[in-house]
C-alpha cells in the first residue's frame, strides 16, 4: 500500500465504501448514503461521508462533477479505480484465506 | 429546535474554507436524510476533524499567516475559557457539609454522594481534554510556519500560561474562607505555592507544544530559535510527563478528600463552560474568515 493510502486513517473504511459505490457510477452524497447502506448494511453519516469525500478528493481518487442544484455528484477517477481493484485484490485474498482455515470452500 | 436544524445550525462549527465547499452538499443530503442524534454526534466530530485537518478540503489550503492568526486567536480562546471556568469554579460553594449531615443520619446516601463526586471528576477531566484539544488544534494549524511563526507561537504559549497562572493564583485567593466552611486562612505561602503550581502547569503546556514541534521534525529548530539543546527538550518532556501526572494525581486527591470542592454545582460550571465555548469559538471562526491576509507582509507565507 502506497503512503498516500494509508493518510485516511479511521475513514479507511468509509473511503472504500464510497470507491466501491463510485464503481457504479457518478453519485451525490444522499445516494451514496442509499447505496452503501444497500450493499454493505453500514449506516453512513454526513460527517463521516464527507471526511472521506475530502480525503479521497485530495488523493485524487474521486473527482467532482458539475454541481445539479445544490447537489453534487463525485466519480471514480481511474487512479482510484486501480487503488480499489487492488484493495479488494487483497481482500479477496483474505477472505479466501479465512474461508479454507474455517474448512469452507470460498465461493 | 428540530434534530434537523439542529443539524443544520452544527455546520457552522466547521471552518469557513470547508463550509464554502462542502456545506451546500451537506444542507443538500441533511434535507432528505433521516436526522438522529448519531448524525449530530457525527456531525460535531466532523468538525473537531476538519479544524485539525486544516488541509481538507484539496485545494484550500490555509496560508501560514492565516493559520498564525485563526491559532493565535483559538489560543487566546482557551485562556479565556480556562480562566471563566476556573473563576466560576470558585464560586461554587461548598456542598458537603449538608450532604455529609444526611449521610450521617442515612448511609445509604453516600452512593448518591460518590456518584456526584464521581461525575464532577469525570467533568473536569473532560474539560481538561476540550483544553488539550484547542491547545492541539493550535499548534496543528502553526505546524506549517516558518521561523518567525514558530517564535511567535513560543511567545504566545508564554503569555497564555502566565495568564494561567495569574488567573489560577487570583482564584485562589477567592475561595470563600470564612470560619465554618472547613477551608483554613490563607497563608502567603500558599498563593506563593498555587502560582508555582501553575507555573508547573505552564512548562507542561509549553512541552506539549514541543511534543507536536517535535513530532513534526522541528524539534533541532526549536532547540535552535531558544537557544537551548536537544537535552533541554527532553527535560521538558519529562516535564509534561510530571505535570500530567500531577494533574491526575490532584484530581484523584480531590476525588477523595476534598469533597467538599466538586458537588452539583460542578454542573453549573460546566454549563458555563459550555456555552462560553460555543460562543468563543464563534468568534475565533468569525475573526479567522473575516480578515484574511492581514499582516501578510510580517509573516512568512
Amino acid at each position: 500500500m502506497r503512503a498516500s493510502e494509508s493518510d485516511l486513517g479511521r475513514f479507511s473504511d468509509a473511503g472504500l465504501l464510497v470507491l466501491a459505490s463510485l464503481a457504479g457510477g457518478p453519485k451525490h452524497g444522499y445516494a451514496m448514503i442509499a447505496d452503501i447502506g444497500r450493499f454493505s448494511g453500514t449506516a453512513l453519516e454526513p460527517g463521516t461521508l464527507y471526511g472521506a469525500l475530502a480525503r479521497l478528493e485530495k488523493a485524487g481518487w474521486i473527482a467532482p462533477e458539475p454541481a445539479q442544484d445544490r447537489r453534487r455528484p463525485y466519480r471514480l477517477t481511474q487512479l482510484g479505480e486501480s487503488v480499489l481493484r487492488g484493495q479488494l485484490a487483497t481482500m479477496r485474498e483474505v477472505v479466501s484465506t479465512g474461508l479454507l482455515r474455517l474448512g469452507q470452500a470460498p465461493a | 429546535m428540530t434534530p434537523r436544524r439542529l443539524a443544520l445550525a452544527l455546520l457552522r462549527l466547521y471552518p469557513h474554507h470547508w463550509r464554502e465547499r462542502y456545506q451546500d452538499e451537506i444542507r443538500a443530503l441533511l434535507a432528505e436524510h433521516d436526522v438522529r442524534f448519531r448524525t449530530l454526534a457525527d456531525l460535531v466530530f466532523g468538525a473537531a476533524d476538519a479544524w485539525l485537518h486544516p488541509g481538507l478540503p484539496s485545494g484550500t489550503e490555509l496560508s501560514a499567516n492565516r493559520r498564525a492568526r485563526t491559532s493565535q486567536f483559538l489560543a487566546c480562546c482557551a485562556t479565556v475559557l480556562y480562566a471563566l471556568a476556573l473563576l466560576s469554579v470558585q464560586q461554587v460553594r461548598d456542598p458537603s457539609p449538608p450532604w455529609l449531615a444526611a449521610v450521617g443520619r442515612f448511609p445509604a446516601i453516600r452512593l448518591a454522594f460518590d456518584a456526584i463526586q464521581l461525575a464532577g471528576g469525570l467533568a473536569v477531566l473532560a474539560g481538561l481534554g476540550g483544553f488539550m484539544l484547542v491547545t492541539i488544534v493550535m499548534i496543528r494549524q502553526a505546524g506549517a510556519g516558518g521561523r518567525l511563526l514558530l517564535r511567535r507561537q513560543l511567545w504566545l504559549a508564554g503569555l497564555v500560561g502566565l495568564g494561567w497562572a495569574a488567573v489560577t493564583a487570583i482564584s485562589y485567593v477567592m475561595i470563600d474562607r470564612r470560619p465554618g466552611t472547613g477551608i483554613r486562612p490563607l497563608r502567603a505561602i500558599d498563593l506563593f505555592l498555587q502560582f508555582g503550581w501553575s507555573l508547573d502547569s505552564l512548562l507542561s503546556m509549553l512541552a506539549v507544544a514541543l511534543l507536536f514541534w517535535r513530532a513534526l521534525g522541528q524539534a533541532d529548530l526549536t532547540a535552535s530559535i531558544i537557544g537551548v539543546t536537544r537535552c533541554t527538550i527532553t527535560a521538558a518532556m519529562f516535564a509534561m510527563a510530571t505535570g500530567l501526572i500531577a494533574m491526575l494525581l490532584e484530581t484523584g486527591l480531590v476525588l477523595s478528600s476534598a469533597p467538599g470542592l466538586i458537588g452539583p454545582g460542578w454542573l453549573a460550571v460546566i454549563a458555563l463552560t459550555m456555552a462560553s465555548a460555543t460562543v468563543l469559538i464563534g468568534l475565533a471562526r468569525r475573526h479567522a474568515d473575516g480578515r484574511p491576509g492581514v499582516g501578510a507582509e510580517r509573516l512568512p507565507g
